[in-house]
């Protein structure tokens, strides 16, 4: 066995370390460039936003399609920000893992919620909760942008309330809702309308977003850092966990081979004993 | 003048020479009533050792064939211990038991299969035991290796 088997081993067996350590792996090749990722479920409107995050109004960098376009993680960096689209969520497992692991190592995380659709869905939800488990600190590094706000100009603040109130048992502190236009966007950039292009939502957005680009500058540990530094503290936990259980099946091995060692032992010792003895006997006819 | 005492001399002489008969007659009697008596005591002690020797080896004999099957036993009831590869145990003569036997015997199985090796030749740790022999130092190695992942992942190496 060597290093790499025994890396291997651990992967197969512990799914947890797996996808721990593959973050890490995964963390370590991404660079210094802030991270931005988005979530949501299929047609939430993820990729036009990060179009529209990047200005990539015309060639749709982040390709938009009524069906499922992005079935891998895309990334792209922009005026020193890398932007991650993920996979629609509640489309296959697959699909799920893809958009967990773009989203391992995002320093913001968008949860892009389509308007049209009404309130949170139970997938959302679930996707929400699941990614709080792996991503402890979304509190401080999750943003609601809900796209489509044209959809539900009369009833926005009361969409936007209810939403508040699913998310308010997920979190500690309420999440920052930004509420986005994408169709407002471009036509204010296509016209050059700048009340259209205010009224999308988008300033906003950047507005937030460059809020946490300052928080994490002048922090003096950085989230990323943070993060990593859990992600090795959980990995070590499993690696305990590890070898506890590989040393109790150890010891039951030993203990059975002791058993069977002095079996034979005592088997041979009896053996001998009876052989003097009618060795001896033998011998004093 | 002595004349007539001539008889008597004669007399005496005869009488002399007829006793001094007599004792070597006694004599030679003894000798050979000895001679017999030794030569019986021989026989008989010629006939006891040969007994003696016939009841020895008939006890070496009888244990030749009840080791040997003993050790056959313990190949039997050992069988997830020691292996022969199914060769056939042959009768064991006395001396090799006895030259066993005076050997001490070792405490440990490694050490017991070579001492066991002066009875059973070619004998060796089973398969079941060196499998679980390999599953032991594969798990060892396997705690070192985590424990070097361990260390490595706390010194940011990994």
């Amino acid at each position: 066995m060597t290093l790499d088997d025994c890396l291997d081993q651990l992967r197969r067996e512990y799914p947890e370390f797996s996808r721990l350590y593959r973050d890490l792996e995964d963390q370590k090749k991404i660079g210094s460039a802030l991270r931005i990722a988005v979530c949501g479920l299929m047609n939430a409107g993820k990729s036009s936003l990060l179009n529209a995050l990047t200005r990539n109004l015309e060639n749709e960098f982040f390709a938009t399609k009524a069906v499922r376009a992005t079935t891998v993680v895309q990334t792209l960096t922009h005026q020193g920000i890398t932007y991650v689209d993920t996979p629609g969520i509640d489309v296959s497992s697959e699909d799920d893992e893809q958009a967990f692991r773009g989203l391992a190592n995002a320093d913001t995380i968008l949860f892009v919620h389509n308007l049209k659709m009404g309130v949170l869905e139970k997938a959302e939800v679930d996707f929400l909760n699941e990614l709080k488990s792996r991503r402890p600190d979304i509190e401080k590094c999750m943003l609601v942008v809900l796209t489509y706000a044209e959809s539900a100009t009369e009833q926005l603040r009361e969409r936007v309330d209810s939403i508040a109130a699913i998310l308010a048992p997920l979190f500690m502190t309420p999440r920052v809702m930004i509420p986005t236009s994408f169709t407002r966007y471009s036509k204010g950039i296509r016209e050059g309308k700048s009340a259209l292009i205010n009224a999308s939502g988008i300033n906003d957005l950047h507005a937030h977003l460059g809020k946490f680009v300052v928080r994490d500058a002048v922090a003096s540990v950085s989230p990323r850092q943070l993060r990593e530094m859990r992600m090795r503290a959980e990995i070590t936990t499993i690696l305990d966990a590890a070898i506890r259980e590989v040393k109790c099946k150890l010891m039951a091995l030993e203990a059975e081979k002791q058993r069977d060692s002095k079996s034979l032992v005592d088997g041979v010792v009896r053996l001998v004993s009876v052989l003097r003895e009618r060795i001896s006997r033998c011998e004093s006819v | 003048m002595l004349w007539f005492l001539i008889p008597a001399v004669v007399g005496v002489v005869a009488a002399v020479v007829a006793g001094s008969g007599d004792d070597e007659q006694k004599k030679l009697e003894l000798e050979a009533r000895d001679a017999q008596r030794k030569k019986d005591a021989e026989t008989k002690a010629f006939l006891m050792e040969q007994a003696r020797q016939a009841e020895k080896n008939k006890r070496q004999l009888q244990l030749e064939l009840d080791a040997t099957e003993q050790f056959r036993e313990l190949l039997r009831t050992h069988a997830a211990i020691i292996d022969r590869r199914g060769a056939p145990v042959e009768r064991i003569s006395f001396e090799r038991l006895k030259s066993f036997a005076d050997k001490s015997t070792p405490a440990h199985s490694d050490a017991m299969v070579k001492y066991l090796e002066n009875m059973l030749p070619d004998v060796v740790l089973s398969d079941e035991w060196q499998s679980r022999e390999s599953e032991i130092e594969d798990i060892k190695n396997r705690i070192k290796f985590i424990n070097e992942i361990k260390c490595k992942l706390l010194s940011r190496e990994l």
